[in-house]
């Protein structure tokens, strides 16, 4: 209400005005300004040119000017058309029709509460628009990311349906937020990418510290697509189907070669042989015997995707809606991942000053099993089709159910197809997000904006496990766990935009931001006894809530002096619920300049060079995105298990929270500040572009994970720890040729180089790992901070080789055997111990680059996407299992154990029964790599009126490594802790077919 | 800012208040709330089914030592081969995972239980069921002091929950301090614990009495060698024989029968465990008692069997019968005896009850993990203080020394097999310390004692004198007695330098 009181005065006042400069007149002229459709445009600056002098129209579209002569030049000019000018001859009435400058539109990017034209820009931000993305369709937004721009990192951890590749932003420092149509922390994997028109990704701090306290690891903006105004009901429809299967089976030992390989190692161990030799001449009669565990596993998947969009415009009104339907099989059995979107966009323009937007969309997520194959489990699947022995059949014929353990192989990893098929890890998210903003024109040059957006996500997951196989007492149990996500936004923005004299365009925003958020979780497990039609035991139901609450306020400016000198600064005010109240509160700053020397006279006609701009910027921005609720606060645990006093009944059990949320009430901001310097040069009517970006970052006050002292319960808390450097370069060029309209081709190479050092720890090293705990079988964490060495360190013991003779090689330990394994004895105290573990490698890559080629001839479209890891390594945990893991039970599955000194004196590999230390060198490997990850043939059907596209691809086709997993880039790790393939789901090859059309 | 958006949204917007939880400060409002942070200590006994519970294997990797049980010469049972090397390290985190951590995660819970005292007292809440139920905190935490006060010596007494800079920097207490410490925890819990509790798995009056004859009996030998204490042990034992409901039974495997868990007289203190269908989500089970123990025909994974030399010692009769798996019965009536097993040793069937039937053909059993224990496991026994009286009055600690050499006896028969009140050819007439000693280590078998007992007396190298060679061979030196003693786990070194680290 108080809104329409408001609007209602500046009518009032505005009329006022034009009443006032209508009785000024003098000479006369007036008329109507109308855009191509014949709607009258409001705001449009009409001005004599080489003077100050002008109006502006008004809603009606109409104005009036007094004291021209005659010859006068009148320029009228309104941002999205063409200006237009009409000299002055007497005529007492003009009506201008104005033409929509298509140009000008498509120039202008999204930063981040507003827009900015591309060429106006001074800080780093990358554009990707719908018409640009590839030819073959990608499952998600990230996937439109790949490979189109320089700093952006995008990799595909795992080859599970419904797998989020992992975005960093200028080195790994974290997950970039999105912005979705104006809400910030959207969920991204709701969102179908059919229905994005394009992305903008704030790269550097100048350009993201809008976001402030979320923009630390860079901002990528999402804005979904809308209709056009004034345009027919246009049908818009996609469908492909895609066939999947695993790229690379390993070589693994036959069931026999196996069992002898057993026999070998417990003889040398001292034992009896595990299988007679009858049992095996059985075998070998046996044509059956034995299973293949990964062809047990593994099949050929199949895929269907299908988007269907409408839309429409009127005078005063577009519309898009749009429908989509995923339905992807995993090559893992029992994997599979639904998704089912819809989204409306409505834009209504209320009066000729007044817009409403609105958009709302819905989605529904369906996955099964989609995390196989990522956890450090007994179920892992992928480790344990790798590891279980040959010899044993699926089914144990004796209880005619799965295998159990046998008392060798494989001793904590479970039956593989048991894992796989008996295991329903169900995940049901359903994500329901509306947006509403009202703009309105107060002046031409001041409008304002309030927008409210509400996200609401209910989260189920659900996992089956069916009791396990050969073990008489165990029961099934189903976990079911229900999440609520609600999320508030509120923001209250003014624009105000203005050129003055020609020379100086000012532009400035301001806004009021109020973000609400509240998590809920209810979870509780039913236990089931074997057996048809048993009730279930339901435990204690748990539930946890964290809310979240950031109140910001932020102003931004961008001044242009004659389109050449460029400037941007803004600053931002943020409090977070996260922090203790003495530390909520934080400000942000930054600052841009941009020249654009092609403006300049002595470039302005060169026929070589089209653009040249340098660009620096500098910014800083704040981070609590790693903190979770209650941090700074001592909470008891209900989550700490009960206690049978009886021996038959539960007993409630609730604590002091240890684990790994402890409290620290002295938590401060993290603050990042960053340096950028970029130069973007286009030469030759823009057919070549480069941009070079380089920065520099310095992450203070980070936010880190401490270890707790054992003797003080263990664990670990959040504290602000040490001092970040990211430092890098980024390169792209692109470059376009065409032979006339038949023949055209389009490349762009991107590379991206970070370095990270440790600036500042508290301690000399920090031992940091993916989670709390430690892996399985590692002797402390996988990973190592050191004051002036890079992040994600491997460290570990470093092996030597196979001791082979008497002689002691530098840095044995005594004692040893022929056959064993050496490692290196550090520190020298005759004694392998955790202090003698060092590096072993990084798991992050020293560069990567990308390749995207498009080739069009005539109604052909030819499309590849090569890319590039280099310089990263990995630990290959499945390995150590893949060895038989040294002594102990497990037997060795791979056929590189014929490498082993117990088969080959001059073998890499130790005996047999030697020990394989798992957190060492033997076991991490280098896994650089050259992909081609995309090629794509498309043909465009010449229809005259209706469109129609078919294509063929393959994606995953050829890989170039020495990784000797499945593949290089499934692994799984954090910022800190990169690089741990524990059996990851492996990327399959993939091929689609399918076709789009436009009626 | 605030002044932007008003005082009263600024601070409801950024303030977050746990809905579900509770803060550490308002937790305690009731004996309720209580009772639930005492059960939460109870529970650090058995967190972790496989490396730290009392039910696991992993647990006993810091008494390996001792010369009952030893493991594989292979790398999948280090933990255990270390420790039965004598040759535990710093780095070794999952020997001190069980060692130190697991009774630190009792003291932490403790701790924050023990705050909750005073603050429902002050609440008006019933003074009387406050302190007993505190007395139970009380109880739990000097029990864990007193485990690593034996495995490590002198440790840093955290006496509060928190995580601040104070305790992180704490350094190690003497000995000494650390008993006086545990003397003055369990005096409180022995004013305010009920003689009986509704429940098997409650502390009682006397299980604090108990605990209390063995940490004097314990002080009186290596290091502090308050030998006035074996009064005190005698004196404690006594009050429990001749007070306490508990009764000595007269057949040695009728103790550790499952279905008598509830029912036999002699546990005064034992850890409850709890079957999935009962117990879902829980873990209340116990690998140790046949999973862990078990041989690999049996489809186990031998985490520990029994030590040849010690398994030749140990005298004939029922108990011997009862505690070990010597052969395997073939269902075609044959057997697989011991020497022939994979792992050529004896296996440890004390605790099989429930899981294994070792008199059936070992076939039908095999090829499975076994079926998961939830056996119960003692933590204190009335014969235990029958043989501390015993003890004590053999080492000039007072008392009846007929009445003491009667208890030893009666041990003895029931370990034979032979009616506990009726003379018997083996008895003794005389008796010195070491044959309670010795008996103890028969009696105790797989009851985290022999370690104990081993290093209190200082014998550890004479008992390991007689070691079969073809046990993984020693790399410690047994009479060295820096190695009663483990090392500190080198991670919390790192993050404590204060704290110092014991010698080897």
């Amino acid at each position: 209400m108080k809104l329409k009181g408001f609007y209602n005065f500046l009518l009032f006042v505005l009329i006022i005005v034009s009443t006032i400069s209508v009785s000024a007149q003098d000479k006369l002229i007036s008329g109507t300004i109308y855009d191509e459709n014949g709607v009258p445009v409001p705001f449009v600056n009409v001005i004599i040119k080489g003077t100050s002098k002008g109006v502006v129209s008004k809603f009606d579209g109409t104005f009036s000017l007094t004291g021209l002569k005659k010859g006068d030049i009148l320029l009228f000019s309104y941002i999205g058309y063409k200006t237009k000018d009409i000299t002055y001859h007497t005529q007492a009435i003009l009506d201008v029709t104005l033409e929509t400058d298509n140009e000008q539109l498509e120039e202008v990017v999204v930063i981040g509460y507003g827009t900015q034209k591309k060429s106006d820009l001074t800080g780093s931000t990358g554009v990707v628009s719908a018409e640009e993305s590839d030819l073959q369709p990608v499952p998600n937004v990230q996937g439109m990311l790949q490979g189109k721009m320089a700093g952006v990192v995008v990799s595909q951890n795992s080859g599970a349906p419904g797998a989020e590749p992992k975005v960093n932003i200028r080195g790994f420092t974290g997950n970039p937020i999105y912005v979705i149509d104006g809400l910030i922390n959207a969920d991204i994997n709701a969102v179908n990418p059919n229905d994005i028109e394009n992305i903008s990704v704030l790269k550097d701090a100048s350009a993201a510290a809008i976001y402030g306290s979320r923009g630390a690891n860079g901002v990528i903006i999402v804005t979904t697509k809308g209709g056009k105004k004034n345009s027919p009901l246009k049908v818009n429809g996609e469908y492909y189907h895609s066939i999947a299967h695993l790229n690379n089976k390993m070589d693994l030992l036959d069931p026999i070669s196996y069992m002898q390989v057993a026999n070998r190692k417990a003889l040398e161990n001292g034992s009896n042989e595990l299988f007679s030799r009858e049992e095996i001449r059985r075998a070998q009669s046996d044509p059956n015997f034995g299973t293949d565990w990964q062809d047990e596993i593994y099949r050929v998947a199949h895929s269907n995707n299908a988007n269907i969009s409408l839309s429409k415009g009127w005078d005063k009104t577009t519309m898009r809606l749009s429908l989509g339907a995923r339905d992807d099989q995993g090559i893992i059995r029992n994997t599979s991942y639904k998704r089912y979107t819809s989204r409306l966009s409505l834009d209504h323009d209320l009066t000729k000053s007044t817009k409403v937007v609105f958009n709302g969309s819905y989605s529904f997520e369906d996955g099964l099993n989609t995390d196989q194959g990522g956890q450090s489990s007994a179920k892992n699947v992928v480790a344990a089709a790798t590891a279980w022995s040959p010899n044993i059949p699926v089914i144990d014929p004796n209880t005619n159910d799965y295998s159990g353990f046998q008392g060798y192989g494989a001793t904590v990893l479970r039956n593989p197809v048991y894992s796989a098929e008996e295991i329903d890890r169900m995940t049901k998210t359903k994500t329901m997000s509306t947006n509403l903003g009202i703009t309105q024109k107060i002046f031409p040059e001041l409008s304002f904006k309030v927008f409210g957006a509400v996200q609401y996500r209910d989260l189920e997951n659900d996992t089956y496990e069916r009791y396990e196989p050969a073990v008489p007492n165990s029961s099934s149990t189903l976990y079911q766990s229900r999440g609520e996500n609600l999320k508030y936004q509120g923001n209250a923005q003014l624009d105000f935009n203005k050129t003055f004299n020609e020379n100086h365009s000012l532009n400035a925003t301001a806004v009021f931001e109020v973000i609400s958020r509240k998590f809920t979780n209810e979870y509780y497990t039913t236990s089931f006894d074997q057996g048809e039609g048993k009730e279930g035991t339901l435990s204690e139901k748990i539930s946890i809530m964290q809310p979240e609450g950031m109140l910001s306020g932020l102003a931004r400016v961008s001044y242009a002096y004659k389109e050449k000198l460029l400037f941007t600064g803004s600053v931002r005010l943020d409090g977070s619920s996260r922090l203790p109240k003495n530390n909520q509160w934080d400000d942000f700053y930054s600052a841009a300049f941009a020249y654009k020397l092609t403006k300049e006279e002595f470039l302005a006609n060169s026929d070589i060079i089209s653009e040249l701009k340098l660009r620096a910027g500098y910014g800083e921005i704040g981070n609590v995105n790693s903190l979770r609720a209650f941090q700074v606060q001592n909470l008891t645990d209900p989550l700490i298990k009960p206690y049978a006093f009886d021996g038959q009944t539960l007993s409630y059990a609730e604590g002091f929270e240890n684990g790994n949320n402890r409290a620290n009430s002295d938590l401060r901001w993290e603050v990042s500040r960053q340096a950028n310097l970029g130069l973007d040069l286009g030469l030759f009517e823009d057919k070549v572009q480069l941009n070079v970006d380089v920065y520099h970052k310095i992450t203070d006050d980070s936010h880190f994970n401490s270890l707790v002292p054992s003797f003080l319960g263990g664990g670990s808390v959040t504290t602000n720890t040490g001092k970040m450097l990211n430092q890098g370069l980024e390169v792209q060029l692109t470059h376009k040729w065409t032979n006339g309209k038949k023949f055209s081709i389009r490349n762009t190479v991107s590379f991206n180089y970070n370095q990270s050092e440790v600036l500042e720890i508290p301690q000399d090293s920090i031992f940091v790992g993916t989670s709390g705990s430690l892996e399985s079988g590692f002797d402390r964490q996988s990973h190592v901070l050191i004051k002036g060495q890079q992040v994600g360190q491997l460290y570990g013991y470093k092996y030597l080789g196979v001791k082979r003779s008497n002689a002691q090689v530098d840095g044995e330990v005594p004692g040893l055997n022929v056959g064993d394994a050496i490692y290196y004895d550090a520190n020298g105290d005759n004694q392998i111990g955790i202090e003698d573990m060092q590096v072993l490698g990084n798991g992050h890559p020293k560069f990567t680059w990308g390749l995207n080629s498009y080739i069009d001839y005539k109604n052909w479209s030819l499309n590849i996407f090569i890319q590039g890891v280099h310089g990263v390594d990995v630990f290959n945990l499945p390995k150590h299992g893949l060895y038989g893991g040294g002594s102990g039970v497990i037997d060795a599955t791979s056929t590189a154990i014929f490498d082993s000194y117990s088969f080959n004196k001059n073998g890499e590999l130790p005996s047999l029964n030697a020990l394989y230390r798992k957190q060492s060198s033997l076991f991490v490997e280098d896994a650089s790599f050259v992909r081609i990850k995309n090629i794509t043939l498309a043909y465009q059907v010449p229809f005259k009126k209706h469109s129609l596209r078919v294509y063929g691809g393959a994606q995953n086709v050829f890989t170039f490594t020495n990784y000797s997993g499945y593949d290089p880039e499934a692994n799984s790790g954090s910022n800190l802790a990169p690089g741990l393939d524990r059996g990851s789901f492996p990327l399959p090859i993939t091929y689609t077919f399918g076709l789009n059309f436009g009626i | 800012m605030c002044i932007l958006f008003g005082t009263l949204s600024c601070e409801s917007i950024l303030t977050e208040t746990p809905e579900d939880r509770t803060t550490t400060d308002t937790f305690f409002q009731s004996i309720e709330n209580l009772d639930h942070s005492v059960t939460a200590t109870y529970r650090q006994l058995v967190e972790n089914a496989w490396n730290r519970s009392l039910g696991s294997a992993k647990a006993r990797t810091v008494f390996t030592g001792a010369d009952d049980f030893t493991t594989l010469d292979g790398g999948n049972k280090y933990d255990w081969k270390v420790s039965d090397q004598l040759n535990i390290s710093a780095s070794d985190i999952r020997v001190s995972d069980a060692g130190w951590s697991m009774p630190y995660t009792v003291i932490l819970q403790s701790n924050f239980a023990i705050q909750g005292i005073g603050q429902l007292i002050s609440r008006g809440e019933p003074e009387d069921a406050v302190n007993a139920l505190g007395a139970e905190a009380y109880f739990l935490r000097a029990w864990a002091y007193f485990r690593l006060v034996r495995l490590y010596g002198g440790v840093p007494l955290v006496l509060s929950p928190e995580y601040n800079q104070a305790n992180v920097n704490l350094s190690r207490s003497s000995v000494g301090e650390v008993y006086e410490q545990i003397l003055v925890d369990l005096d409180f819990a022995l004013k305010h614990l009920p003689q009986t509790q509704p429940e098997r798995g409650r502390i009682t009056y006397w299980a604090a009495k108990a605990m209390k004859a063995e940490i004097h009996l314990t002080m009186a030998g290596w290091p502090l060698k308050r030998t006035e204490n074996f009064a005190l042990a005698l004196q404690e034992a006594q009050d429990v024989i001749q007070g306490s409901p508990h009764i000595f039974e007269d057949d040695y495997s009728q103790i550790f029968d499952t279905n008598r868990r509830d029912t036999n007289t002699e546990y005064i203190w034992q850890i409850k465990f709890c079957n999935v269908v009962n117990c879902p989500g829980s873990a209340l089970n116990t690998p140790f008692a046949s999973q862990a123990t078990k041989p690999t025909e049996l489809g186990g994974f031998k985490d520990m069997f029994i030590e040849i030399a010690f398994y030749n010692k140990y005298p004939e009769g029922a108990r011997k019968e009862f505690n070990f798996l010597k052969e395997l019965v073939k269902e075609d009536g044959g057997t697989i005896p011991w020497t022939s097993f994979a792992e050529k040793h004896p296996f440890f069937s004390k605790y099989y009850s429930g899981t294994i039937d070792k008199y059936a053909p070992y076939e039908s059993q095999k090829g499975s993990t076994a079926p998961v224990s939830d056996l119960d496991l003692p933590m204190y026994r009335i014969t235990e203080m029958m043989l501390i009286y015993a003890e004590a009055n053999a080492n000039g600690g007072g008392g009846d020394a007929s009445i003491a050499l009667n208890y030893l006896n009666q041990v003895r028969r029931r370990g034979k097999g032979v009616d506990i009140n009726q003379n018997d050819t083996d008895d003794l007439v005389t008796f010195t310390a070491q044959d309670v000693i010795d008996e103890r280590g028969w009696e105790l078998i797989g009851e985290m004692r022999r370690w104990f007992d081993l290093i209190r007396t200082e014998t550890l190298a004479n008992a390991l004198s007689d070691r079969d060679p073809s046990e993984p061979s020693l790399i410690g030196d047994p009479n060295n007695k820096n190695l009663y003693w483990h090392p500190l786990p080198q991670l919390d070194l790192e993050l404590n330098p204060k704290l110092e680290q014991n010698p080897r």
